[in-house]
C-alpha cells in the first residue's frame, strides 16, 4: 500500500511539474510573440527605419552609420502634430538581452532574456531587398525557441 | 460430566472452522492487494500519458501559428521578386526544441516542412500577380524516423500578391 501510495504521489509531482514546465515555456513564447508583434506594428506606422550595428553606431551618427545587418534597429515615427518618435529594438550580445526602448532609450518597454541570434545568423536585425526582419532564438531552461518578425516596408505604403 | 462435556465440544466446535476460514483469506489478501495496486498504476500511467499528450499540443498548436504567423508575414511583405516559387519549401525544420536534462542539450522533435502552392496569372504582364497558399506538415510523432506516423497538414487562406 506504501509502495502504491509512493508511486501515485510521484505520479502527481512529475505531472504538475510538467504542467509547470509547460507553463514557464508558454510564457517565454508569448513573450517573444508580443515582442514580434510590437516589431511588426512598429513597421507598419513608422516614416523610416534603420539598422545599425549596435547602439553607440546610431548615437554616432544615425545617417552615416546605417547598415545592411546588425543589433540595433531604430523606426522613426511622427505624430500629426510633427512631432517625432523613436522607437529602439536592440540586441545585448553580452547580456543576452533584445529589449524595445520607446521615446526615450534608457528605460525598457519591454525585455527578452537569454537571446541569442539564431543559427547561422551573427546579427539579429537584419534587411533584404527593403524588407527589415529580426531572428532570435530564446534559450529557455526548458526548451529552446526559435521567433522571426517582419515589418511592413516603406514602398508597400 | 457428560453434558458439560458435550457442551464444551459444542463451544468449541466453531472456532475450527474460524481458523479455516482466515487461512483461506491469507492467500487472497496479497492477490487483492497486487490488483489494487496495478489498477492504481495503470491509472496513474494514464494520468501521466495525458498530461504529456495535453502538454505537447498545446506547444505543437502554439507553435504551429507561430510559424504559420511568420511565413505568412514574410510572403505578405517580402520584395515580389523575392516570393517563393510553386513547389518550394520557404522552410522547414523541427516544432520543438526540448532540453533533454540527462545530456544537457537541446533536441529536436517533431520535424516540419512548409510547402508554397504558387498560382501566376497574367504573368510577364503588368496585371500580372500570384496566389500562394502555404501548407505547413508535421509529423504527429516525435522522431521523424518513426514507422507510421501520419502528418499531420494545415493550410493558410490564399494570399494574393500583386506585381507592382
Amino acid at each position: 500500500m506504501a509502495v502504491a501510495a509512493g508511486a501515485v504521489a510521484d505520479m502527481i509531482v512529475g505531472t504538475l511539474k510538467r504542467s509547470y514546465i509547460t507553463i514557464e515555456v508558454t510564457r517565454v513564447s508569448d513573450e517573444s510573440e508580443r515582442f514580434a508583434a510590437a516589431f511588426t506594428q512598429a513597421g507598419k506606422s513608422a516614416t523610416s527605419w534603420a539598422v545599425y550595428s549596435d547602439r553607440a553606431a546610431y548615437l554616432a551618427d544615425p545617417v552615416g552609420n546605417v547598415s545592411v545587418q546588425g543589433n540595433a534597429l531604430v523606426f522613426q515615427d511622427q505624430l500629426p502634430t510633427g512631432t517625432k518618435i523613436i522607437e529602439m529594438f536592440e540586441y545585448d550580445p553580452v547580456a543576452q538581452t533584445l529589449s524595445r526602448y520607446e521615446n526615450t532609450l534608457s528605460q525598457p518597454r519591454s525585455l527578452l532574456n537569454k537571446v541569442v541570434p539564431t543559427k547561422d545568423r551573427t546579427t539579429v536585425f537584419g534587411q533584404d531587398l527593403g524588407l527589415v526582419q529580426a531572428h532570435w532564438t530564446v534559450q529557455s531552461p526548458y526548451e529552446l525557441m526559435d521567433f522571426e518578425a517582419y515589418g511592413n516596408p516603406l514602398r508597400m505604403r | 460430566m457428560n453434558l458439560q462435556s458435550s457442551l464444551d465440544r459444542k463451544m468449541l466446535a466453531p472456532v475450527f472452522p474460524r481458523n479455516r476460514q482466515l487461512g483461506g483469506f491469507a492467500l487472497l489478501d496479497p492477490l487483492a492487494g497486487i490488483l489494487v495496486f496495478a489498477s492504481v498504476m495503470v491509472g496513474a500511467i494514464n494520468l501521466w500519458r495525458l498530461a504529456e499528450y495535453k502538454c505537447a499540443r498545446a506547444r505543437i498548436d502554439a507553435r504551429v501559428a507561430q510559424i504559420l504567423r511568420e511565413n505568412t508575414d514574410y510572403v505578405t511583405y517580402v520584395a515580389y521578386d523575392l516570393l517563393p516559387g510553386d513547389g518550394t519549401q520557404p522552410r522547414s525544420g523541427f516544432l520543438l526544441h526540448p532540453l533533454d536534462p540527462e545530456t544537457g542539450r537541446y533536441k529536436d522533435i517533431y520535424p516540419f516542412t512548409v510547402t508554397a502552392a504558387v498560382t501566376t496569372t497574367g504573368a510577364d504582364t503588368p496585371a500580372e500577380a500570384k496566389q500562394i497558399i502555404l501548407t505547413l506538415s508535421y509529423n504527429t510523432a516525435p522522431d521523424s524516423q518513426a514507422a507510421g506516423s501520419p502528418l499531420q497538414t494545415i493550410r493558410t487562406d490564399v494570399l494574393e500578391r500583386v506585381k507592382d
